[in-house]
């Protein structure tokens, strides 16, 4: 059979290269396409859930607002600490300000602890002045930590004045230190301002208020457990989760993100498998008089049959072969923007390190593409093999053989790529609109829990202080104060 | 040994249909040399199909070396054709991407050989029809009598026990002709292979020493030509 493949199949397929091209490069395409959509969503998930992981930090549980967004009061903090299992619980105010002389330069700004020392390393605030005349300086109310990206693109440093619009005014604050382009200032893409939690809650006019009690257990202590206690022990107002079910919720909404692209990869592949059938099925009728000639020489159908499918499985598996690498190449190429365009969404920058490739899920897709293969030469094998010898050399062959031009294949083929391509475009563009819409439904849906970071961080109205807010069309929230 | 009882084979049905094999039946002994002849359309080629087992009869029954040929299944029928006979057709249905050596090779390479003995078995049969030096040259690059005689190698190859041709000589001139009809003979001397030859032309057919007439799919005349026929005994049976 090997020697068949040889002779008979390579021979041929070397004669009408155009066709084996297209046959390989249709399994190669539906392949690639594949490949590039999982490992871009795998990788851009996994990077998703590693920033996560770093914006909570060593945290066990976080208490969060359930409903409303006017955050809860300090006290709560205590009836956290008086849980036996806890062993640090830490308050965080969270809220957007910005530029007074340029209202479309925000903040993320962070109120935390900072006199104890531990909070920074728990939060991975990296530090490139020295920490101790940092620690000394953040008395003043005014002391401000800004990313250094931020500080070097307004051209401000240590000892620098800036204003900053907030929802307690127009104020004065003064650099004190430069956050290092690391842990939660990279998560921000650089639009980070941290300060101690008192002063940020006399800024964000939330004074006694907080957004999120970060929970430490002790090592001993069950999660669960003392999730059901907390939850018990607090208001029901306020939710007791961990951190890792913020993750869940991203790919709630990025389920469908994923949905999408993984359906128009099978289309590309369901093209592919036209090509190949369309393919094979015009060079079985091409290949019927040799097919009829090795007959009377004293081929079996079966034996011909059979070596078909050898030769489409050799077909298969060089486009695989080719459609893999292609696709790690493509996903290497998007998922910088992939992961951007969520940036953008949720207003959550995240750098994608490395991408995820999983050897079991490109076997899996290997299988596929080469199974494809496989069933659309089944039928053009079947019927070419069953032909009647001394009808097709009886007959015109143009007769038998309605064909398509290889040019024509060929075009049509690149047609359905570039439509496919396009459409991804497109639809990728459409997504990043439609995704706050999105999250937003969702998160009313589930009683007001905030599904984003960006919303969580970014937007809420305190102490029931006038404030409007809008959303620019990429979701960017915006808040305007009277 | 071929052997034809009340052989019909119809085409078609109702008021079109064909018999273009019309109660035939004959008995072929082995390493006999008989030629057919017949004007177009009488059933000439279809009687070397019915012996192939490339299409079975719709009525009576055609035996190869006593096997019943009808009631083979296709793959006992093509492996027949791959051991036992060997078909020279009037256009010569070589590979045109394979070389003359790997044409002649191919049903043994079919039929499973090792390649050391195809190589060998190869090179023997194009010795045999004077091709040893076009061994390596493509179809394409071949003229058409030494085309013809590269397809003679192939049925040779096999060692068959029956060469079936169906108008070897059809696409060549008169010279080119008398050189296949020489080899033809020649091994139909040297080997007792059983031949079995369609042909148009009287000159081609004073080859055989034998000469069926078919009209209309039915023995119409049965000429011995020579006296010296390998066991004296051609009989029409029925
Ligand atoms: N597959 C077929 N379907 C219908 N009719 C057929 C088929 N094969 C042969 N015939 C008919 O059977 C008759 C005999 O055909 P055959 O090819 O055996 O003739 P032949 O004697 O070989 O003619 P030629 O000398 O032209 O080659 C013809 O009338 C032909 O049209
Ligand atoms: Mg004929």
């Amino acid at each position: 059979m090997l020697r068949l493949l040889r002779q008979v199949s390579f021979r041929q397929l070397q004669a009408s290269w155009g066709r084996t091209t297209l046959v390989v490069g249709g399994v190669a395409t539906g392949v690639s396409l594949i490949v590039a959509i999982q490992v871009i969503n795998a990788s851009v998930l996994d990077n998703l859930r590693r920033t996560i992981e770093l914006i909570a930090g060593p945290a066990a549980l976080e208490v969060t607002l359930g409903v409303g967004e006017v955050g809860f009061s300090e006290a709560t903090v205590e009836t956290v600490r008086a849980d036996p299992a806890v062993a640090a619980a830490v308050p965080l105010v969270r809220g957007t300000i910005s530029l007074a002389d340029d209202p479309s330069e925000t903040l993320q700004l962070f109120g935390a602890d900072l006199t104890a020392e531990e909070d920074l390393e728990r939060y991975r605030i990296s530090l490139t002045t020295d920490r101790r005349e940092v620690l000394r300086s953040m008395d003043d109310p005014g002391a401000i930590l800004l990313a250094e990206a931020f500080a070097t693109r307004h051209a401000l440093g240590i000892g620098q004045h800036l204003k900053l619009s907030t929802p307690a005014g127009v104020k004065d604050f003064t650099v004190r230190g430069l956050l290092a382009p690391a842990g939660v200032a990279r998560v921000f893409g650089g639009q980070l301002a941290v300060m101690d939690l008192p002063a940020a809650q006399l800024v964000l006019g939330t004074e006694g208020r907080i957004d999120q009690v970060d929970v430490l257990l002790r090592p001993e202590a069950d999660v669960t457990t003392t999730q059901r206690r907390l939850e018990a022990a607090l208001p029901s107002t306020l939710q007791v989760a961990r951190p890792e079910q913020r993750g869940a919720q991203y790919e709630t909404i990025l389920a469908s993100f994923q949905a999408m692209l993984t359906g128009l990869s099978l289309l590309c592949l369901v093209a592919g498998v036209y090509i190949i059938y369309n393919t094979t099925s015009t060079g079985a009728v091409h290949r019927a008089l040799v097919i009829a000639g090795l007959r009377v020489t004293g081929a079996s159908a079966d034996q011909l049959f059979r070596l078909l499918m050898l030769e489409a499985l050799v077909l298969g598996v060089a486009g695989t072969g080719l459609g893999i690498p292609g696709g790690i190449a493509l996903a290497r190429l998007l998922t910088g923007l992939v992961s951007d365009s969520m940036g953008v969404i949720f207003q959550l920058r995240f750098p994608v390190d490395g991408l995820s490739i999983e050897a079991s899920r490109q076997v899996a897709i290997a299988a596929i593409g080469i199974g494809a293969a496989l069933f659309a030469a089944y039928f053009a094998a079947r019927r070419v093999t069953a032909l009647d010898p001394l009808e097709v050399m009886r007959a015109d062959l143009r007769a038998l053989a309605p064909q398509t031009g290889t040019y024509r294949l060929v075009l049509a083929w690149l047609g359905l790529v570039g439509v496919s391509a396009l459409a991804l475009v497109e639809r990728r563009s459409r997504d990043t609109v439609a995704a706050p819409v999105a999250f937003r439904r969702r998160g009313s849906g589930r009683g007001g829990k905030p599904l984003s970071l960006g919303h969580a961080y970014g937007c809420h109205d305190r102490g029931g202080r006038a404030c409007s807010r809008h959303r620019n069309h990429r979701g960017i929230a915006h808040r305007e104060f009277p | 040994m071929i052997e034809l009882r009340h052989v019909v084979k119809a085409f078609g049905s109702g008021e079109t249909a064909v018999r273009a094999v019309n109660d035939l039946s004959f008995v072929c002994p082995p390493g006999s040399f008989w030629a057919m002849m017949g004007p177009s359309g009488s059933g000439k080629s279809t009687v070397l199909h019915l012996i192939a087992g490339l299409t079975p009869p719709t009525s009576g029954s055609v035996l190869v070396d006593g096997a019943d040929v009808a009631k083979m299944n296709s793959a006992e029928a093509a492996a027949l054709r791959r051991r036992r006979i060997g078909y020279v057709l009037q256009t010569f249905n070589l590979m045109p991407f394979l070389t003359a050596a790997e044409n002649v090779g191919m049903p043994l390479v079919l039929d499973g050989v090792k390649q050391r003995e195809v190589d060998a078995r190869v090179k023997d049969a194009l010795a045999m029809v004077n091709m040893s030096h076009r061994a390596a040259h493509y179809p394409t690059h071949l003229s058409g009598g030494e085309q013809q005689r590269v397809a003679i190698a192939r049925a040779l190859v096999i060692r068959p026990a029956i060469v079936l041709a169906d108008e070897p000589t059809g696409n060549l001139d008169r010279a080119g002709g008398r050189v296949i009809m020489d080899l033809i003979h020649d091994i139909n001397e040297r080997t007792g292979v059983t031949v079995l030859l369609v042909t148009h032309d009287p000159v081609f057919a004073a080859y055989a020493r034998r000469v069926l007439r078919l009209v209309d799919g039915a023995l119409q005349q049965d000429m011995p030509l020579t006296e010296e026929s390998p066991d004296g005994d051609i009989g029409i049976a029925g």
